[in-house]
């Protein structure tokens, strides 16, 4: 089975997109090991970068959307 | 020189055209209890959050997704091997359990956005209004407006749960009332469903014109990793 991720989105390109959403999920989520192990990330706070310029994006993207509309 | 983990699996013998991992260096399989893991050597106490890592570490766990369904380990993950090993033995019923769990499936996920325009904007201020009144006021706006965002989102989120609600077998949704993002869901979803998953998606997002959907997948399962941290129970943390 081939697996192609796809993103849908009508304006948004698509390697900005994929990035964006990979930061999302491999930053936010996945198994956590507890204990003495300890996430070892430089700068925590970057955690949440992913997923407010993913949000600022799409509301770029339709923006664009709508004024390409309305001409 | 410690492991950099990538993820967990249950029947991955062997690594065929594995993805480099974080820094280039060469992906191997730890076996254990029963387990592969997909680590790399990484001569570091730290992973930078860098575009590129980040891609690597996904690109690794993506390698094998196409034969199985791994646990994804969250990006950073970095550990002594025999760390690695003892956390394999001590969570090995937990694990069997989370592998069994997403068998056969992938992480579809879904963020809804609302249209700042088609919601309106705040109502003007009074300029009659003195400068403790003004506050109040915008005070009772943020408040009310919280609330019916908060209201607005769970309404949603019940919404498209019964659009899909027969095509997926678990879901994680965070409500996020704010004033862009109403809620980011993840759908764990049997392959053999996917083509009919993303039909009704598409059919669900053309019912509803004044909202925004970023639909992406298939993901590994990153979502629905995670195990329940014994602390919580130990310790009475609810």
């Amino acid at each position: 089975m081939n697996l192609e991720t796809n993103f849908v989105n009508p304006v948004m390109d698509e390697n900005e997109l994929s990035l964006l959403e990979t930061l999302d999920h491999v930053l936010n989520r996945g198994l956590v090991i507890a204990g003495e192990i300890t996430i070892s990330v430089a700068d925590i706070d970057l955690i949440f970068i992913g997923l407010n310029v993913l949000v600022s994006s799409v509301e770029t993207a339709h923006e664009v959307l709508r004024k390409r509309q309305t001409e | 020189m410690k492991l950099y983990a990538y993820c967990l699996a249950d029947d991955v013998d062997v690594l065929e055209n594995s993805a480099q991992g974080i820094s280039g260096a060469p992906v191997r399989l730890l076996t254990c209890e029963g387990f592969s893991v997909l680590v790399s050597d990484l001569d570091a106490d730290v992973v930078q959050v860098t575009g590129e890592n980040a891609l690597a570490h996904a690109a690794v766990i993506r390698s094998i997704l196409d034969r199985t369904t791994p646990l994804p380990f969250r990006f950073g993950t970095l550990v002594m091997e025999q760390q690695l090993v003892n956390y394999l033995s001590a969570r090995k019923p937990a694990l069997e359990t989370k592998l069994a769990e997403v068998r056969g499936c992938v992480e579809m996920s879904v963020k809804i956005i609302r249209d700042p325009v088609a919601h309106g904007s705040e109502p003007a201020e009074n300029v009659n209004q003195g400068t403790g009144t003004s506050f109040l006021a915008q005070k009772r706006r943020e408040i009310l407006g919280g609330e019916q965002s908060a209201a607005e989102a769970s309404t949603i989120s019940t919404w498209l749960h019964d659009q899909i609600s027969g095509l997926i077998r678990a879901e994680q949704v965070t409500l996020r009332p704010s004033e862009k993002l109403v809620l980011a869901a993840a759908h764990l979803v049997e392959r053999s469903k996917i083509k009919n998953y993303r039909q009704t998606m598409a059919e669900t997002c053309q019912s509803r014109p004044e909202l925004h959907f970023l639909l992406s997948g298939p993901w590994p399962p990153y979502s629905f990793a995670n195990i329940e941290l014994e602390f919580k129970t130990q310790f009475g943390v609810s």
